[in-house]
């Protein structure tokens, strides 16, 4: 269909090339844009210009943008409350439900395997009750509340790796809403993940230090003031964060660990200084990646009273995530606050710059979750956390705490 | 610009999915574009990765284009959303489509980068002493319809037009560069740059209204 194509004068088509192109200045651009309320056909002429130009840009088949540029967008625009960021779909749908149902069988399979077992002794690191008892009252009761543990007080199991834990679930989003199947999933999904959260509850009140463990790495992940202060927002600014609490009773469970064991010895000399540990126990504080301006290492870590030992260097008195890594064992722990808008992944970063994924901290009603994570083969430094949609990712997209991500660009994927 | 009634779309895909080939019009369609920035104006996040998905490809290749650096075109491409995310309830579709609007704001951001880090003058010297454009009569414009390098180096539309036209709207439409500009970097007077950039558009209009007839 042709249509008759209205003529401009040079000079008006001179002036929609400018503005189209946005370089007009903004008073010829004033100027224009009142003449174009006027003019219709005028109008008509700057939309035809544009979508010329639009095919410049927009014409051809474009690349998939980043899953990483997307992270850190949702990060940005997240409001607290907005909804979790949009779950997969599309072909990624089946993938998911594949996943899902590996999940399951994973998770129960876990369940199982710890209600009859119990992990192996020496593979735990150590939370003290005191810390994970915390705003404990709090814990919401649900008609889907556990049985008692069987084996409460035994060692703990670790946490489930990625997979097992994209059982947590789509979020309130998910576009498998209305599919009777996803339903049905959701619910053995989510009666697992609150078995799951609630199992963490009672274990985190047994956590305890195992007797083989005699280093212990406590640091804290970085924390990019862009992304995460909502997220960390209640445990600082208290006076005592979390982490320097955690960070506080662990090194005071290595000194009455080690009290014990000198008394045991009958050297009475150690007991005057039993406040503090002794200087032969290896207590390994790992500042943040980036550290915070304007802190003193030596002021924080005296309010730490994480002082002594060979190799005890200073925590920084910010609220991030605390980690705890049991080298000889290779158990990780880590305490990370509760968010119903997403999951804590935890992650290794490898040597040649790939990433692995260390499990992601399931779902708890607890404001603080405690969790334990395999940690052969991983190195403090190279820990490192993002914040990711509900059941995890398989690559970090969310934002990112500390290790050598702590500026929070994210690392290569693998 | 109006809000949506209701909601009777199926909920948002996450972003970096694959369109499906029996999508590819709706993909196209900026009617849809519209109708998610006025989601996102309404408070639907879900429209904001829609539009990533739907978008975000194109932009980051215009803004790497722009910049020339991709790390900095992905990072100028997260500020691009969360100004969309910020300012679209004051998207006006009386002055501009929702694709052009999401263009200028990509593409002012990217200038507003060149200018902080102070590389739009290197950049035009590199220009200025790159290989001269090569000439072409205005008549022979669609001679040079190519499928060629040019078409490549830069968009399909622009590549299609004569090197003068192209390389004058190139220097407006991905430098920010005035008809000022352009002339003292070309040589050329500044009535042929009016002129060229006037038909390079004109070009390119009747370059999509013959593709739609």
């Amino acid at each position: 269909m042709n249509e008759p194509q209205i003529q401009f004068d040079r000079a008006t088509e001179e002036q929609a090339s400018l503005y189209v192109l946005g370089l007009l200045t903004d008073s010829d651009r004033a100027e224009f844009e009142a003449r174009l309320a006027q003019e219709a056909v005028l109008r008509d002429l700057i939309r035809e210009l544009q979508r010329g130009l639009e095919q410049e840009v927009f014409g051809e088949p474009a690349p998939v943008p980043p899953l990483s540029v997307w992270g850190r967008i949702s990060a940005e625009t997240r409001s607290d409350d907005a909804p979790a960021v949009p779950f997969p779909s599309t072909w990624q749908r089946w993938s998911l439900r594949a996943l899902a149902a590996a999940a399951c069988l994973a998770l129960g399979a876990g369940l199982h395997w710890w209600w009859q077992t119990g992990p192996a002794e020496g593979s735990l690191a150590k939370v003290t009750p005191e810390s994970v008892r915390m705003d404990s009252g709090r814990t919401s009761q649900t008609a889907e509340e556990p049985k008692p543990a069987p084996n409460a007080g035994r060692s703990v199991p670790r946490m489930p790796d990625a997979a097992p834990a994209l059982a947590a679930g789509p979020g309130p989003t998910s576009p498998l809403a209305g599919d009777t199947e996803k339903l049905q999933l959701e619910r053995r999904v989510r009666a697992l993940t609150t078995q799951v959260a609630s199992l963490n509850q009672i274990l985190q009140q047994r956590m305890a230090l195992p007797s083989g463990v005699t280093r212990l790495h406590v640091f804290q992940l970085g924390q990019n003031g862009q992304t995460n202060p909502p997220l960390l927002a209640g445990t600082a600014g208290n006076g005592r964060s979390l982490a320097e609490s955690l960070a506080r009773l662990a090194a005071e469970q290595l000194a009455a660990n080690r009290r014990a064991e000198i008394s045991t010895t009958e050297d009475p000399t150690t007991t005057a200084s039993a406040a503090e540990p002794p200087p032969d126990v290896s207590v390994v504080a790992v500042v943040p990646a980036t550290p915070q301006s304007g802190t003193d290492p030596g002021e924080v870590a005296d309010a730490t009273s994480a002082t002594a030992g060979n190799g005890m260097t200073e925590l920084a008195s910010v609220g991030s995530p605390t980690v705890f890594v049991d080298p000889d064992t290779g158990t990780g722990a880590l305490a990370l606050p509760s968010s119903k808008d997403g999951q804590f992944q935890i992650w290794n970063q490898n040597a040649d710059g790939t990433v692995n994924s260390l499990g992601v901290v399931p779902e708890s009603e607890s404001p603080v979750s405690v969790v334990t994570f395999d940690a052969n083969g991983t190195s403090p430094e190279n820990l490192f956390l993002s914040f990711e949609r509900k059941g995890g990712s398989l690559v970090p997209t969310g934002p990112v705490f500390g290790g050598p991500t702590a500026t929070n660009s994210l690392p290569t994927q693998p | 610009m109006s809000q949506p009634e209701s909601d009777p779309e199926p909920p948002i895909p996450f972003p970096g999915t694959v369109a499906a080939p029996v999508a590819a019009e709706r993909e196209l369609d900026p009617l849809v574009d519209a109708r998610l920035l006025a989601e996102l104006a309404a408070g639907h996040s879900g429209a904001l990765a829609e539009l990533y998905r739907r978008r975000g490809g194109a932009l980051l290749r215009l803004l790497e284009r722009i910049l020339g650096d991709p790390r900095e075109a992905e990072e100028v491409l997260q500020d691009t959303f969360v100004q969309l995310w910020k300012r679209a309830g004051r998207y006006d579709a009386a002055k501009s489509g929702p694709l052009t609007w999401m263009m200028l704001i990509a593409r002012g951001l990217a200038w507003d980068r060149l200018r902080q880090r102070n590389r739009r003058e290197a950049s035009l010297e590199r220009l200025r002493t790159a290989a001269p454009v090569e000439e072409s009569s205005e008549e022979n414009a669609f001679t040079h319809l190519a499928e060629g390098e040019s078409a490549r180096r830069v968009g399909r539309a622009l590549g299609a037009l004569p090197p003068e036209q192209r390389h004058a709207l190139e220097l407006a439409f991905y430098r920010g560069c005035t008809q000022e500009e352009i002339a003292r970097t070309t040589g050329q007077p500044l009535g042929t740059i009016k002129a060229r950039i006037r038909r390079g558009l004109l070009a390119l209009r009747a370059r999509l209204k013959d593709r739609h007839e």
